[in-house]
């Protein structure tokens, strides 16, 4: 993230419109432009395979396992994800490029690891209770792993700011997912749905091995300090948590609203609830641009100041350190402001085109019911994730983990509470844990700045500690001779 | 009575001055019961005895000023100890302030598992460092400054962190992290009394070596010697008695903030019986032997003495220099002497290692010292005892030993400049080419350590002292030899 802040700096200095409205696309390209790739991908696979005419349980089975995929590969991609992206950023300030191949490998085994043992149990029971076809399970499971794999080997190359690679790649592999599906379907005879989740399987697995392959390149030699990397998992557990929690607290309400009467369940295997999963994925979209603006004018603007301190703590006066931490702050505070401002804006904006051009298209009852509570919701989390991001540029990982408690907690019960009321609420919830997630954070960060000297020069240790009993002190007794 | 003695950087480790001064004491009392504190760096060392120890040392107790921290078999997640108002007050009067709140310190410090490294970190250590630093080094990198005051308090910190053993009279052997063992022992043990006897003068000597220190720069310097000066007032503050061993270091006490009422001299003594029927020089030895015995180290200025002897011999050939005693104390300052003599080609330089002083000393026909701090030297003594004139630097006691304080016994040998090479040479040669005015010298030393150093003086001094420190304590004196009853 910093290194796209670095660019947009040089892009923004300039101080053009035109230089503007280049550093927003770029933004634009480097943060979102792959996903949105990705759902292009999949509608040109609708639109020209024909899936409208495909059969309800087929259709059905296929849009939740593309649901679940995207769903469960974040899941499981977060918790490690944060700590090889912390390893990585390590190892690569103390210049010790031959660990990277070992974390990448510890990495990709984690990963997959994880995602299997979740993935297998599911999509044998799959195969048995549902009766999907080997074949069609085992391709859901690869583009499962696909998935999986391109989250993990995205963060090493966003590190070594490979954006315009990543972005390429995912351009590149759908533009080729369309075509094979296309092959598949009218060249091979493949069914509809099968044509396009093999697409999508060898698109996703062909994204990871190009990602791979160009992180492998950067680091050609190799440690073998597997250990290392371990370690990080144990040291940084509070990262791993605050991770996925929060990636819990963005789908647990989705899980709740599964298990409520209006839940759709596809073969005795998936279960979904398309028209709360459809709202808050329009909800989402609603607020996407959050992240844009985030990088664009919040990081950009506060990576400098935050440059700024930790340069007056190393080696300035204590006065020079006070002033830079003043302003620190003060930057944080606006950019937050100016954030939650511009995409207030931005939300209510797309919200009122949404609320006009989504009946037109289809999507209406009680999708629109629920969409404006989730709306609010998805804006406030948004606005959330950058005060966590800050508690991470603070090294607050016990503030981020408590952060995620609250968001994952909140939504959880909260949506619990919610599917008993009417649809307009049924968002409510995941508002209030957003809120409540947002308001914690807002007063963390105000604690960190009263207790951020402390934070700063009393962390670690002035010299090994032993967690027991002093020796004795005597060396000679001569009553014990 | 039990008796705590307390030393830093010697006794039973390391053969030298202060070390032979505290076996001597131990030995010549022994209806004493004895135990010893002995500071040393780390653990490396911990053990590993020079000395053979004496029946009444019953106790060695270690202390190290590079540890690590050990707080607690089952401390894991527990949260640092909390400070109440009245220690973090008294913290920052040992850091900040004129009057130190000891005793509130060594209560702090008396809490079982206080983890030194907790203390250090906290916010409360920060906070009156950040308050010092604005009252007088705002000028300077503020992180570099907090973590030399870490470095700082780290040992006295180790050193406020030692239990000594219960005892009647704790004895420290000099100020320092020893005088602050003995004064916190006070805070343990009421009714226990405490000796401070200083053979070079502490502040003084850490002084000179942070001035010359390339470790430590600028402000810094100034901030090291205060911790020193800060912790030698406490052991004068504490003490009952200090002791010096001459007229110009027991001056030198009163200065640095010892009372006048406190501070009394004590020579040094040392047993003359040992230097009779010694082994001398052959009558067909056709060398003129200069002797240094002495531990091959920097303070000691051996390099100086080689270039000295290297010149005084090319004058005259017979000279031979016997640089006896250890040389593993510093192996690289050791490895750079023999260096000297190997490129200076410089003959009739013999390093005889250590050595037993009676077999070799009447050999000699001069001692020699080019010490660059010393206090009462036991080396200058030995020389005395076996009628041998000295030269020696103009160091600690070694001008009122060989030209007398206020006696009529005449020079016992020549006082030379520090680091004077050429003084050294003409001091060489003057005794080297007048052996009767050497003769004469080494008479003159001779009756004034009869007259004022011999160890039975010593014992009595002593005797007097611990015997009043007793009475003090309501303890009972007594001349009973001491039985270990296990």
């Amino acid at each position: 993230m910093a290194g796209i802040g670095v660019q947009l700096n040089k892009i923004f200095d300039k101080h053009t419109l035109t230089s503007s409205l280049y550093g927003i696309g770029f933004s634009f390209v480097y943060t979102i432009a792959p996903m949105l790739v990705v759902i292009g991908c999949l509608f040109a696979m609708y639109r020209v395979l024909g899936f409208d005419e495909v059969g309800y349980l087929e259709r059905e089975t296929f849009s939740t396992s593309i649901l679940y995929i995207f769903i469960f590969s974040l899941l499981t991609s977060a918790p490690f994800n944060s700590v090889l992206s912390k390893y990585q950023t390590d190892r690569i300030y103390e210049q010790r490029y031959e660990d990277i191949r070992p974390c990448i490998y510890v990495g990709i085994l984690s990963n997959l690891t994880l995602s299997s043992l979740l993935a297998i149990p599911f999509y044998i029971y799959e195969a048995i209770v549902g009766q999907v076809e080997i074949y069609y399970v085992f391709t859901t499971y690869m583009a499962y792993l696909g998935l999986t794999l391109t989250f993990s080997t995205m963060v090493y190359n966003s590190i070594l700011k490979q954006y315009k690679k990543i972005t390429l790649y995912f351009v590149c592999c759908m533009v080729l997912t369309f075509l094979l599906s296309v092959l598949f379907r009218f060249l091979l005879q493949f069914s509809v749905t099968y044509s396009m989740l093999l697409a999508i399987a060898i698109g996703f697995l062909l994204i990871a091995a190009l990602e791979l392959s160009n992180v492998l390149r950067y680091f050609p030699t190799n440690s073998y300090n597997y250990k290392g990397v371990l370690q990080y998992y144990r040291k940084f557990w509070q990262l791993i948590a605050s991770n996925f929690l929060y990636t819990l607290g963005l789908f647990v309400h989705n899980f709740v609203f599964w298990t409520t009467p209006s839940n759709l369940v596809v073969r005795n295997t998936y279960i979904c609830n398309q028209s709360y999963d459809m709202a808050s994925c329009l909800a989402m979209f609603t607020n996407i641009s959050a992240s844009v603006l985030f990088i664009s004018r919040v990081e950009m603007h506060f990576h400098d100041r935050y440059k700024e301190y930790t340069e007056a703590v190393i080696g300035g006066k204590l006065d020079s350190i006070e002033k830079a931490k003043k302003r620190m702050f003060r930057g944080l505070s606006s950019q937050l402001l100016s954030l939650a401002h511009i995409q207030f804006i931005v939300s209510v904006i797309v919200y009122l085109i949404a609320i006009v051009i989504l009946p037109i298209m289809g999507f209406a009852g009680m999708i629109m019911e629920i969409y404006p509570q989730l709306a609010v919701g998805y804006f406030i989390s948004f606005l959330m994730y950058s005060e966590l991001l800050f508690l991470y540029y603070f090294d607050d990982l016990k503030g981020a983990v408590l952060n995620g408690v609250i968001f994952a907690g909140v939504t959880l019960a909260g949506s619990i509470i919610a599917a008993n009321l009417s649809a307009l609420w049924y968002g409510v919830g995941f508002t209030t844990a957003a809120f409540l997630a947002f308001t914690f954070s807002y007063f963390r960060l105000r604690w960190i700045e009263k207790n951020l000297d402390s934070h700063v020069f009393c962390r670690g240790t002035v010299l090994r500690q032993v967690y027991d009993d002093m020796p004795d002190a005597v060396v000679y007794n001569a009553y014990k001779k | 009575m039990k008796v705590c003695l307390i030393a830093e950087g010697c006794y039973p480790y390391l053969v030298g001055g202060v070390s032979s001064w505290i076996h001597s004491i131990i030995k010549l009392f022994p209806n004493i019961e004895f135990n010893l504190i002995t500071i040393i760096a780390d653990r490396s060392i911990s053990g590993k005895f020079a000395y053979q120890l004496p029946d009444n040392l019953t106790e060695v107790h270690e202390v190290y000023l590079q540890d690590v921290d050990w707080i607690g078999k089952y401390n894991y997640g527990k949260k640092p100890v909390k400070l109440k108002k009245k220690e973090e007050e008294a913290l920052k009067s040992l850091i900040i302030g004129k009057n130190i709140d000891w005793m509130t310190v060594f209560h702090m410090f008396n809490r079982k598992n206080i983890s030194i490294n907790h203390l250090l970190m906290s916010p409360q250590f920060l906070d009156i460092t950040k308050e010092y630093y604005t009252l007088r080094f705002s000028d300077i990198t503020f992180s570099d400054f907090l973590w030399t005051m870490r470095s700082i308090y780290l040992p006295l910190f180790f050193a406020l962190k030692c239990m000594p053993p219960k005892a009647d009279i704790y004895h420290c052997v000099s100020t320092g992290y020893a005088g602050i063992i003995g004064s916190k022992a006070l805070s343990l043990y009421s009714g226990a009394k405490l000796l401070i006897s200083e053979h070079g003068i502490y502040t003084r000597e850490r002084e000179e070596e942070i001035i010359k220190a390339k470790w430590v720069q600028g402000i810094y310097k100034t901030i090291w010697i205060e911790q020193f000066r800060k912790m030698s007032k406490c052991a004068y503050y504490f003490a009952d008695l200090v002791t010096s061993l001459f007229e110009q270091a027991h001056s030198l006490q009163i200065q640095l903030g010892c009372p006048e009422d406190k501070a009394l001299i004590t020579p040094n003594g040392i047993e003359v019986k040992n230097f009779e029927n010694i082994p001398i020089k052959e009558p067909d030895d056709p060398y003129i032997n200069v002797g240094a015995i002495l531990r091959v180290t920097p303070i000691k200025d051996v390099k100086t003495m080689i270039n000295a002897f290297y010149y005084a011999h090319e004058k005259q050939p017979r000279l031979k220099l016997w640089i006896m005693g250890p040389d593993d104390e510093d192996a690289e300052y050791a490895a750079d002497c023999h260096e000297l003599v190997r490129a200076l080609n410089a003959e009739n330089i013999v390093f005889t290692g250590s050595i037993k002083t009676t077999d070799y000393i009447g050999k000699m026909d001069m001692t020699i010292l080019t010490s660059i701090s010393e206090g009462q030297p036991l080396t200058i003594l030995e020389g005395f005892a076996a009628k041998k004139p000295c030269i020696a630097t103009n160091v600690g006691n070694c001008h009122g030993l060989i030209y007398g304080e206020k006696d009529s016994f005449g020079d016992a040998g020549i006082v030379v400049s520090i680091m004077n090479i050429s003084e050294i040479t003409a001091a060489i040669l003057k005794l080297a080419e007048n052996p009767s005015l050497a003769k004469k010298m080494g008479q003159n030393g001779y009756n004034r350590l009869m007259a004022k150093y011999r160890s039975v003086y010593m014992e009595e001094n002593y005797k007097r002292i611990y015997k009043t420190l007793a009475e003090m304590s309501g303890v009972t004196y007594t001349e009973k030899a001491f039985v270990l009853e296990r």
